[in-house]
């Protein structure tokens, strides 16, 4: 389900997502521009925000939750592409549709912007623009490390490798680096990293017997010892 | 470097690998049908070893993990010998021919238990199903206490050759603390009177980390038994786990040695029987260099079973009794762990098989590397089939090669001198099975 509704007044002055989002780029006094155009939307885990191929109306960011991203596959399967963290914008890559379905992994909520609202702000402040092009290139970056997960052969590098980019994130994200918190499902994680459910479920386990990581709950992933993760992984941390 | 490492990996729950899958692997799919059918398929031109499992015990001890209880009534004990023997002609009844026993090994519980003349029947009736080879070796686990002379004259009469002297530790203050007091007069009297009856192969079984152990009382112990000469001697890390065997709960925790001790005391144990002379075979294993283990270490032709490291290279082995797990060429069969449920089975003439494995031709290639790993610290990952499919666990050994535990060269992986103590760790990585309850296992060492 999926709901919109106005926010209240000085709610962007008091978000706490604000300083990593894109209207970071703006003063307390500026961002009562931004919200009033703004609108909130709320959606409960497994909902729908955009559907690949829907005409791109508007901008998001997620302020709250996670989103999945992704393709459906011509035989049916599904591809995902990627996980938003609070802070992340979604359309930036976006032309005329949008290019990927973004759904609620659990209940989130985003601040939304029509596209003309939004190119408006961007001419009146060009500060917001920088910001933007600063996004784009941190999303680029994630694509990046992305296609290096795909890119890894062996299961056991893929899981790895995606825990070692989860932990970043949550510590770009201003959360800790461990434990990392999974809202996602093991169905999701091997969607995204292109392995069976059991293979995903199996190399925890064997990450685990190994010492690497612990799992105190299936939805939070201590990493005990980050270099031999990277080993197994098969990456340079950055 | 070691302590630190110690740290990393010494409380790490991994398995045995006495076999593999493990028994934790087991499924209620494998049952009689398939026993039976696995049975009828053996090669009746090979050898076999038989092991017969006796699982009573005058008293328990506080530390045992083995399928064991305490027989209060002769009866129950009688009953058990008859459904072993019935066992014994029903099993020997699905395979096509007289097969040749090559090894037979008693083990328990206190197999003693069933008396000279109760072995006796037991043997009698193997000896009607089945042919003993020549210089066939006849091992049988014994409690020091409860060796006598009248027992010792009567095994060796038996043509029992190996017995397994059940020690753990000889400090006083342990000993009460595991709940098995026996003092080194005992055991050495035991050995003098196994001996004296022509039973000259002995080996001795010690056990690390067992509470109020310490280096130093382990290092006495070692002394004490190096003193009489054994011929083999196996050191077991004590696992404590009281939420799975209540025995265990008379042990006070807190008495426990932490991981690093542990490590400690296993390699104080290794010290003094290597300083002495004895080969390393494997991980917890001590033989003199001219024992049959100790030749087998050396050529390679070690083997792992369930009771440990043998020289016994006999692929199948034909297990009897409650619990007792069969080893057939197509897989793995335990039979029912419950005496009571056992002795039934047997009664209305029904083999006791309750679970068991069928194996596929990925789990005998990973089992053989496993097996390797335990027994010869080095595997050939070949068997697998080419590189890319093992390069998961390639992948897993980095962190251990980064440790400078493992060595990589071409396809052969191999543990390092200071990687021997963690050989179970390399082995968990080509271990297909673990689901995600891990805490069934004992530490890493």
């Amino acid at each position: 389900m999926t709901s919109h509704y106005r926010p209240p007044c000085q709610a962007c002055a008091s978000c706490d997502t604000r300083k990593m989002a894109v209207c970071a780029a703006l003063q307390d006094d500026e961002v009562s521009e931004l919200e009033r155009a703004m609108s909130f939307v709320r959606l409960d885990p497994n909902a729908s925000l955009v559907e690949e191929g829907d005409p791109r109306r508007r901008v998001y960011t997620l302020t709250s939750g996670m989103l999945r991203l992704s393709l459906a596959l011509p035989d049916g399967r599904r591809q995902i592409t990627g996980f938003l963290m609070p802070g992340d914008y979604l359309g930036l890559a976006d032309d005329e549709t949008y290019a990927q379905t973004a759904e609620a992994v659990v209940p989130s909520g985003l601040c939304s912007f029509s596209i003309r609202d939004m190119d408006n702000l961007v001419e009146r402040y060009p500060r917001l623009r920088d910001r933007l092009h600063l996004m784009t290139r941190a999303a680029l970056r994630q694509a990046r490390e992305t296609q290096m997960i795909l890119g890894r052969l062996a299961p056991s590098e893929k899981v790895a490798s995606f825990l070692l980019i989860m932990s970043n994130r949550a510590a770009a994200h201003g959360r800790p680096e461990s434990p990392v918190h999974l809202p996602m499902t093991r169905t999701d994680i091997a969607d995204y990293l292109g392995l069976t459910i059991e293979t995903v479920s199996r190399t925890f386990t064997k990450l685990k017997t190994q010492g690497l990581i612990r799992l105190p709950e299936p939805h939070s992933v201590e990493i005990v010892d980050k270099s031999r993760l990277a080993a197994v992984a098969g990456i340079t941390l950055q | 470097m070691t302590d630190q490492l110690v740290r990393r990996y010494g409380s790490l729950p991994v398995p045995r690998y006495t076999s593999y899958p493990t028994a934790a692997e087991f499924t209620v799919a494998v049952g009689p049908v398939h026993q039976q059918n696995w049975l009828k398929r053996l090669d009746p031109r090979s050898s076999v070893s038989v092991y017969l499992h006796v699982p009573f015990c005058r008293q328990l001890c506080h530390y045992c993990g083995c399928h064991t209880m305490v027989a209060r009534r002769d009866e129950v004990i009688d009953r058990y010998r008859d459904a072993l023997e019935k066992e014994i002609a029903l099993v020997s009844s699905h395979a096509a021919d007289p097969l040749r026993i090559a090894h037979l090994h008693w083990g328990g519980g206190t197999p003693s238990i069933l008396g000279v003349d109760g072995l006796k029947s037991v043997i009698d009736t193997l000896s009607r199903s089945f042919i003993f080879s020549d210089e066939f070796e006849h091992a049988i686990e014994l409690d020091p206490r409860f060796v006598d002379g009248s027992l010792a004259q009567g095994l060796a009469a038996l043509g029992i050759n190996r017995a397994s002297l059940g020690v753990q530790d000889l400090d006083d203050l342990v000993q009460v603390a595991i709940g098995r007091v026996q003092p080194f007069e005992v055991v050495r009297g035991a050995a003098k009177l196994l001996r004296g009856a022509g039973i000259t192969r002995l080996n001795f079984d010690l056990m690390y980390g067992l509470p109020r152990q310490s280096i130093e009382s382990i290092r006495r112990t070692c002394e004490k038994v190096l003193s009489l000469s054994p011929d083999r001697v196996a050191c077991y890390g004590y696992a404590h786990m009281p939420q799975r065997k209540s025995n265990q709960r008379l042990i006070d925790a807190a008495a426990l040695p932490g991981s690093e001790e542990r490590f400690l005391q296993a390699r104080a144990v290794s010290e003094a029987f290597t300083g002495s002379g004895y080969v390393a075979i494997g991980l917890d294993h001590f033989a003199r260099p001219d024992d049959p283990l100790a030749l087998a270490s050396r050529s390679g032709t070690l083997h792992r079973n369930f009771q440990g490291y043998t020289d016994d290279d006999h692929p199948t082995l034909l297990a009897f009794g409650a619990s007792a797990i069969s080893q057939l060429p197509d897989g793995y069969v335990q039979n029912a762990a419950h005496v009571g449920t056992y002795v039934k089975a047997i009664e209305e003439g029904k083999l006791a098989a309750a679970r068991g494995y069928r194996l596929t031709l990925d789990d005998r290639a990973r089992g053989d590397i496993i097996e390797s790993l335990m027994c010869n610290f080095t595997a050939d990952l070949s068997v697998l089939g080419d590189p890319s499919t093992y390069m998961d666990e390639l992948a897993l050994l980095r962190p251990l090669i980064a440790d400078g535990l493992v060595k990589l060269d071409r396809h052969a992986v191999t543990m390092t001198d200071a990687g021997r103590p963690f050989v179970r760790l390399a082995a968990a990585v080509f271990d297909q099975f673990r689901a995600e309850d891990v805490s069934r296992f004992s530490a890493a060492v």
